[in-house]
C-alpha cells in the first residue's frame, strides 16, 4: 500500500483522493513515514508537523464524505522549502542566524495552497539563506542526491528536489534567484519551474534578492508543475497543456551556452532535440548576445540586494555565516548606488536583446540546465577555493542570467550520465510563456520515460 | 578602484569592519563588474530611463 501511494504523481494522487480510492489520512501517513525514514536519511527534512497535518487529513476525508465540491489539491500532502513562512512557525532559511525565527505572517502562496485543499506537512532542507547552487549547508549538512548520495542534489531548493525525486511528497514549492529551482530539478531528475518574475507572489517568503526571487514548483511531471503553478499563480495552466506541439519552433542558442558543455551532456541534449523534432517541432539555431554583461548585472543586483538585507548580521554576526555564503553576499556592500540603479534601468532593453538573439521568431529556447555532470559533494566543498568556485560557477553558467532577464524557465529531465546522475535541459520563454514551456515539456514527457525512473534511495524499487 | 577605497566603503559607509578586512578577495570581481556596467550604462542607457521600467515592460507584455 505504501509503495503504491508513494509511486503516484501529484495529479494521480489528487485524483485518487478526490475519487475516494485513497484517503487523505492514508496518503498523509505514508508521506510522514517516508519523510521520517527515507527523508531523514537523505537529510531532506527540517521539521514536520505530524499531529496538525493528520488532523487536517481527517477533516479532509470527512468533507469528501459529505459529497461537497472539492478544491484541486483536496487532502494532498505537500512539504516545502524552509523559506516559506507560516504564522507562528519557525523558519530558519537554512541558517544558524535565524534558527529561532518565528514568522508572524503566512506566505500568500502557502495560503493559496491551503485554499486549494493541500495539506502542509512541514519544511524541507535548503542551502544556507538560499545561497548555493549545490545545496551547500555548513550548519545543517548537505541534503543528499537520491540518485547517488555522494553527489550534490542541487540548490538552493535541495530538500524539495530530494523529497520529490525520492517520492516522499508529490510536489514541493521552492524559490529561484539564480537557478535554485532548475538546479535541483536538473540534478534530481525533475521539472523545476521558475516563473516569470512577479507572476507568483513572494511575500511571506524569506528574501534573498527581491528583484530576482521567484517562487515556483518542483514536481515529477510538467502536468504536476502546471497543477501547482495554477494554484500559486491564480491562473489556469492545466487546460492548455494539450498533447500536440507539432508546428512549434524551438531555438537552440549556441556560443556561450555551449562553451562549457560536457560531451555527455551535449549528447543528451542532442537526443532531446531529436525527440522534439520527432514531435513535429521545428528547430532553429540562434546566437546569444554578450553574456558577460548579463552575468555582471545579475551578480550586482543579487549581491547588493542580499547585502542590504544581511548588513546588520554582517556587522553583528559575521562569524555565523559559512564563508562560502558570506563571500557571495559581501561584494554587494562595495558598489555605488548609481551602478545598482543602472543595473535595474538596463533590464528591459537587455532582456529584449536576449530574446531577439536567443529566441528570435521561435516560441522557446532550449538551453542546458547545467553544463556539466552533477558534481560530488567533495568537488564542491574540498580542495582549493578557486577550484570549488570554478565548479560552482559552471553550475550556474546557464541559469543565473535568466533571473536578471526575469524570464520563465524550466528544467526537464532528459537522461542520465555515466555515473547514473540525471541530466536535464532548460526551456526558456518570453515573459508569461509558462503555458508554452509546460506544453512543450508535457509533450516531451509523453514521448520519453526519464521522469518515470525511480532512484534506489526511494526504497520503492 | 583601490583596496583602501573599498575598505573605507565597507567600514565607514556600511559599518562592517570585518567585511573591510576581507576586501582583497572581492576586489577583482567588484572592479570588473563595476567597470562593465558603468561602461554599458554610458553606452546604452537612455536619459529618460527608470529603475521601474522593467516592471512597466513586463506589465505591457502580460497585457499582450
Amino acid at each position: 500500500m505504501q509503495k503504491s501511494i508513494a509511486s503516484l504523481d501529484l495529479c494521480a494522487l489528487a485524483d485518487a483522493i478526490a475519487a475516494g480510492d485513497i484517503t487523505s489520512v492514508a496518503a498523509t501517513t505514508v508521506a510522514l513515514d517516508r519523510l521520517e525514514t527515507v527523508g531523514r536519511k537523505l537529510n531532506a527534512v527540517v521539521r514536520l508537523d505530524g499531529a496538525r497535518v493528520l488532523e487536517a487529513a481527517e477533516a479532509a476525508d470527512k468533507l469528501r464524505a459529505t459529497g461537497a465540491s472539492l478544491p484541486p489539491l483536496h487532502g494532498v500532502p505537500l512539504a516545502h522549502k524552509d523559506l516559506f513562512y507560516r504564522a507562528g512557525d519557525l523558519s530558519a532559511g537554512g541558517s544558524n542566524i535565524r534558527a529561532y525565527f518565528r514568522a508572524d505572517v503566512t506566505a500568500t502562496v502557502i495560503e493559496r495552497l491551503d485554499g486549494a485543499g493541500a495539506l502542509d506537512l512541514g519544511r524541507l532542507q535548503l542551502a544556507e539563506f538560499a545561497m548555493s547552487p549545490t545545496g551547500y549547508n555548513e550548519y545543517y549538512g548537505h541534503a543528499l542526491n537520491p540518485w547517488n548520495p555522494a553527489h550534490v542534489p542541487g540548490g538552493s531548493s535541495s530538500g524539495s528536489g530530494v523529497a520529490v525525486a525520492a517520492r516522499l511528497v508529490a510536489g514541493s514549492l521552492g524559490t529561484d534567484t539564480g537557478g535554485s529551482l532548475r538546479h535541483p530539478g536538473a540534478m534530481c531528475g525533475l521539472v523545476g519551474l521558475k516563473p516569470t518574475w512577479g507572476l507568483v507572489p513572494t511575500d511571506g517568503v524569506m528574501p534573498l534578492s527581491a528583484s530576482l526571487d521567484c517562487t515556483g514548483p518542483l514536481a515529477r511531471t510538467a502536468r504536476d508543475a502546471a497543477k501547482l503553478l495554477s494554484v500559486i499563480a491564480g491562473r489556469d495552466y492545466e487546460t492548455t497543456l494539450g498533447d500536440n506541439i507539432a508546428g512549434m519552433t524551438i531555438a537552440i542558442p549556441g556560443g556561450y551556452y555551449r562553451d562549457l558543455l560536457h560531451p555527455e551532456i551535449a549528447t543528451k541534449l542532442n537526443d532531446a532535440v531529436a525527440a522534439f523534432r520527432a514531435l513535429g517541432v521545428r528547430i532553429v539555431d540562434t546566437a546569444p548576445p554578450d553574456m558577460a554583461i548579463i552575468n555582471a548585472l545579475m551578480h550586482l543586483v543579487m549581491s547588493v540586494e542580499a547585502a542590504t538585507i544581511h548588513r546588520r548580521w554582517l556587522i553583528e554576526r559575521p562569524g555565523d555565516y559559512a564563508d562560502q555564503v558570506r563571500s557571495r553576499i559581501e561584494p554587494g556592500l562595495f558598489y555605488p548606488a548609481t551602478r545598482y540603479v543602472e543595473a535595474l534601468s538596463l533590464r528591459a532593453q537587455i532582456c529584449e536583446q536576449w530574446i531577439a538573439s536567443c529566441i528570435g521568431a521561435a516560441d522557446l529556447a532550449l538551453l542546458p540546465a547545467i553544463s556539466i555532470p552533477v558534481p560530488t559533494i567533495a568537488a564542491t566543498t574540498e580542495g582549493e577555493p578557486a577550484d570549488v568556485a570554478g565548479v560552482i560557477g559552471q553550475l550556474t553558467h546557464c541559469t543565473r542570467g535568466i533571473n536578471y532577464l526575469g524570464l520563465p524557465g524550466a528544467s526537464v529531465p532528459c537522461g542520465f550520465d555515466a555515473a547514473g546522475l540525471p541530466v536535464g535541459f532548460q526551456l526558456v520563454g518570453r515573459p508569461y510563456a509558462e503555458a508554452t514551456i509546460l506544453r512543450a515539456a508535457h509533450a516531451y514527457q509523453g514521448a520519453t520515460d526519464w521522469h518515470l525512473r525511480v532512484p534506489d534511495a526511494a526504497e520503492l524499487n | 578602484m583601490s583596496e583602501d577605497l573599498l575598505r573605507r566603503v565597507a567600514a565607514e559607509l556600511n559599518g562592517a569592519p570585518e567585511t573591510a578586512e576581507r576586501v582583497a578577495r572581492a576586489k577583482a570581481l567588484v572592479e570588473d563588474t563595476n567597470g562593465r556596467i558603468a561602461a554599458e550604462a554610458l553606452r546604452a542607457l537612455p536619459f529618460d530611463s527608470s529603475p521601474y521600467g522593467f516592471q512597466n515592460w513586463l506589465a505591457a507584455a502580460d497585457k499582450q
